[in-house]
């Protein structure tokens, strides 16, 4: 069998995995993308937190991937990343600073993952770059849209690769439910409204181990006013974003995903109403509006950090159906018919979607009378595709790919830009307590 | 002078989980225990088998002669897990019979699968919560927290750093009069009728382990321990006994039917 270049690579993005039969040519493709050996690119790690232990992870589990450095300013963050690398016999150098590790490593490596707290993330992808390196960065690109908007500068100067760590863009799951049977299919119709939340139960600020406390020389070295600002820096205006940023970028960036077209409003509500000592709203709601080519089309999301009531979650509502979905299965994964709805049966026969669940009797009381509305609520089709990888695993492959064989990012900077600037407003919205007004121009970098 | 103690909770691996600290101060001894957490929950999410994409989904997903690279955390619980299967002669099965021993676990590749001849189905409730709970106390000495008790639900726990008087629940325990226990950088683990019923399957009959009315093993590894206690629950007496003379530091409390409590290892 073989394939042409185009093929391949759809097939190797679809099936995530390298043909062997086309192994010569993908090795062929891939020295243009890639500087060194394609099959085994060298990588280093900016920020060894919560988050960079998870894409850790994953990139382990990734084949012909390398970790050669890691650079984080907090030792404690660094001796964890160095000793789990070891274990998987990746001997790693470590650095405080990312400039150190850009100038001693450039030569050897081919990425980095940066996953710093969003305010340094600009500063550190555009070092790579300018360095000749890709970069996968975490979201959200950054708490500034002018430093945002540097990082789509810088790759396009450069022609580095900029990957934005929006992973639901690369889960095959909703790429089912989005591209398949949302925009392939049809099948819950016009899309008017969406809504989605990510919703938490009160927490207590972040700790740290008494013996990695840093110092205040070091903190004030990089820019950080307390242990607890470090620590908790996502709710703090200086380094972060807030919750609406945090969390809601995630779901926020998918109704581009199902409209094509940018937000042309947001209204929202939110305030410090619960945590006295936080500056940024622990929650909010907001309405945006999309001029879509179907017709306008509204989203509704709210971030709450005081309830962990319906958790996370993401509903696409159709004049046929509803697909409710979530980045953990058990949390969503199913179409709702719309009762005048066609028939779906159909798209079962076909294997887009499974077919309904028989209603399940809520008690078997011989002098209950029949539930119609236990009746009526079922009628749940599951999604047939499953996500078995953790759930950063083929963003990463797919940024992997892009080097190896110029398959397409899923959310590059571009992308995350956009995003960017949709989920930022809603800070300024709530602030002013205005609407907002987009213009499409916005979000150009 | 009695030490303050602290202790918090927290659901997960469908239980709710317990850490109770002493020698710190409260907001101090609450951010550890959150870490505790997040590790509890960052192996769940390795060990879960009703999550396709952690490491024992994808496992289980495979078919015969496939393999998959998994967390360096999932190929140490299998190893327990497969120590545990033959110091018990294969009566602690995480596949209950349906073919453990097709397992590959592959520590230079850093993968687990399945042997060309057929695939087994993995389900680690039996050793998970245990082995959550020794990566748990690994966290706890980056906090210089050395006194503390966890505790995975109503079934493991872990005591660290002093001697903890623990209460032994359950009404086998009350019968046979072990109701407490003193441990020490030990973790106890037991299984019996009583939580959910009969509920360990015995992987060579397919039928409910029914030879005691109740189990517990003590031993300084809480995975171990949590194995331990499912698979005497199916050994007999004089099988524990060799176990744990030829594994020190092993203790095992068993009720017999009569009620009687046989104490091996003490
Ligand atoms: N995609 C996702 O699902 C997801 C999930 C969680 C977090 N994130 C993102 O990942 C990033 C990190 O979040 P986290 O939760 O891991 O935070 P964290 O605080 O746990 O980790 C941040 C790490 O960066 C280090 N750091 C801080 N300043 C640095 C600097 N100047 N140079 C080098 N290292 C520095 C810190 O020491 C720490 O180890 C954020 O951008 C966040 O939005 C993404």
């Amino acid at each position: 069998m073989e394939l042409n270049r185009t093929q391949f690579m759809q097939t190797a993005a679809a099936a995530g995995t390298l043909l062997a039969t086309t192994k010569a040519r993908a090795v062929e493709n891939a020295k243009l993308a890639a500087k060194k050996n394609p099959d085994q690119l060298n990588i280093a790690l900016i920020g060894a937190g919560a988050q960079g232990r998870i894409l850790t992870e994953s990139c382990l589990k990734i084949p012909g991937i390398r970790f050669i450095a890691i650079c984080d300013i907090w030792d404690y963050s660094q001796r964890y990343s160095q000793r789990y690398l070891k274990k998987y016999g990746h001997e790693v150098n470590v650095y405080e600073d990312y400039q150190e590790l850009i100038a001693t490593e450039k030569d050897k490596l081919d990425a980095v993952v940066i996953a710093s707290p969003d305010w340094m993330h600009a500063e550190h992808a555009n070092a790579c770059m300018n360095a000749g390196l890709h970069v996968y960065s975490e979201k959200e690109m950054s708490n500034s849209l002018e430093k945002a908007a540097s990082m789509v500068h810088t790759a396009a100067a450069t022609g580095q690769l900029l990957q934005i760590g929006h992973q639901r863009r690369s889960n095959p799951r909703y790429i089912h439910a989005i591209e398949k049977l949302i925009h392939e299919v049809g099948l819950i119709g016009t899309v008017t409204n969406a809504t989605a939340q990510w919703n938490r139960a009160k927490t207590e600020d972040l700790g740290w181990p008494k013996k990695y406390e840093m110092g205040a020389d070091t903190l004030a070295k990089y820019g950080y006013n307390s242990m607890t600002e470090f620590r908790n820096w996502r709710w703090y205006k200086k380094y972060g974003g807030g919750p609406i940023v945090d969390l809601g970028s995630h779901q926020i960036d998918l109704f581009e995903w199902i409209w094509g077209v940018n937000p042309k409003s947001v209204i929202a509500s939110g305030g410090v109403d619960y945590y006295p000592n936080h500056e940024w709203y622990d929650n909010v709601m907001c309405i945006y509006e999309y001029d879509t080519p179907d017709g306008m089309a509204r989203a509704y999301y709210e971030t709450l950090t005081t309830t962990g009531h319906r958790g996370f979650s993401e509903a696409f509502r159709g004049v046929n159906g509803t697909i409710e979905i979530a980045e953990v299965p058990q949390r969503g994964n199913s179409a709702l018919r719309e009762a005048h709805a066609p028939d779906w049966q159909p798209y079962a026969e076909k294997g887009l979607i499974n077919s309904v669940a028989a209603p399940i009797a809520k008690t078997t009381t011989k002098n209950v009378a029949v539930d119609v509305r236990v009746t009526a609520e079922a009628g749940a089709w599951p999604l047939p595709v499953e996500l078995t990888k953790p759930a950063h695993q083929p963003h990463l492959e797919n940024f992997f790919n892009a080097i190896r064989y110029g398959t397409p990012l899923n959310c590059p900077g571009e992308k995350g830009y956009e995003t960017a600037v949709a989920v930022l407003a809603v800070n300024r919205a709530v602030a002013s307590g205005q609407r907002i007004e987009f213009n499409p121009s916005d979000f150009h970098a | 002078m009695r030490e303050p103690v602290h202790s918090f909770t927290h659901e997960a691996m469908t239980t709710t989980f317990e850490v109770i600290i002493a020698g710190q101060e409260h907001a101090y001894a609450r951010q550890a225990s959150a870490a505790v957490f997040r590790e509890v929950e960052r192996i769940n999410n390795l060990l879960n088998k009703y999550d396709a994409g952690s490491d024992i989904g994808q496992v289980n997903l495979l078919k015969a002669d496939e393999r998959v690279r998994v967390s360096i955390e999932t190929l140490e619980c299998l190893e327990k897990a497969i120590w545990a299967y033959h110091i018990s002669g294969g009566l602690f099965d995480p596949t209950i019979g349906t073919g453990f021993h097709e397992l590959v676990v592959d520590r230079s590749t850093f993968s687990v699968g399945w042997k060309k001849g057929g695939k087994g189905e993995i389900d680690l409730g039996g050793i998970g919560k245990g082995f959550a709970i020794d990566k748990a106390a690994e966290i706890l000495k980056d906090w210089g927290v050395d006194k503390v008790v966890i505790n995975g639900g109503t079934s493991t726990v872990l005591a660290r750093g002093k001697e903890w008087d623990l209460g032994v629940g359950g009404p086998w325990g009350t019968k046979a009069g072990f109701t407490s226990v003193h441990l020490k950088n030990q973790a106890l683990s037991g299984s019996g009728t009583e939580v959910k019923g009969a509920h360990i399957i015995n992987p060579k009959t397919g039928k409910p382990a029914t030879r005691h009315l109740a189990a517990w093993a003590i031993h300084p590894s809480a995975a171990t321990a949590d194995a331990l206690s499912t698979a005497f629950m199916m050994m007999a007496p004089e099988k524990i006994k060799l176990l744990c003379a030829a594994n020190p530091g092993t203790v095992a409390f068993v009720v017999a039917p009569d009620e009687s409590l046989i104490k091996i290892g003490v």
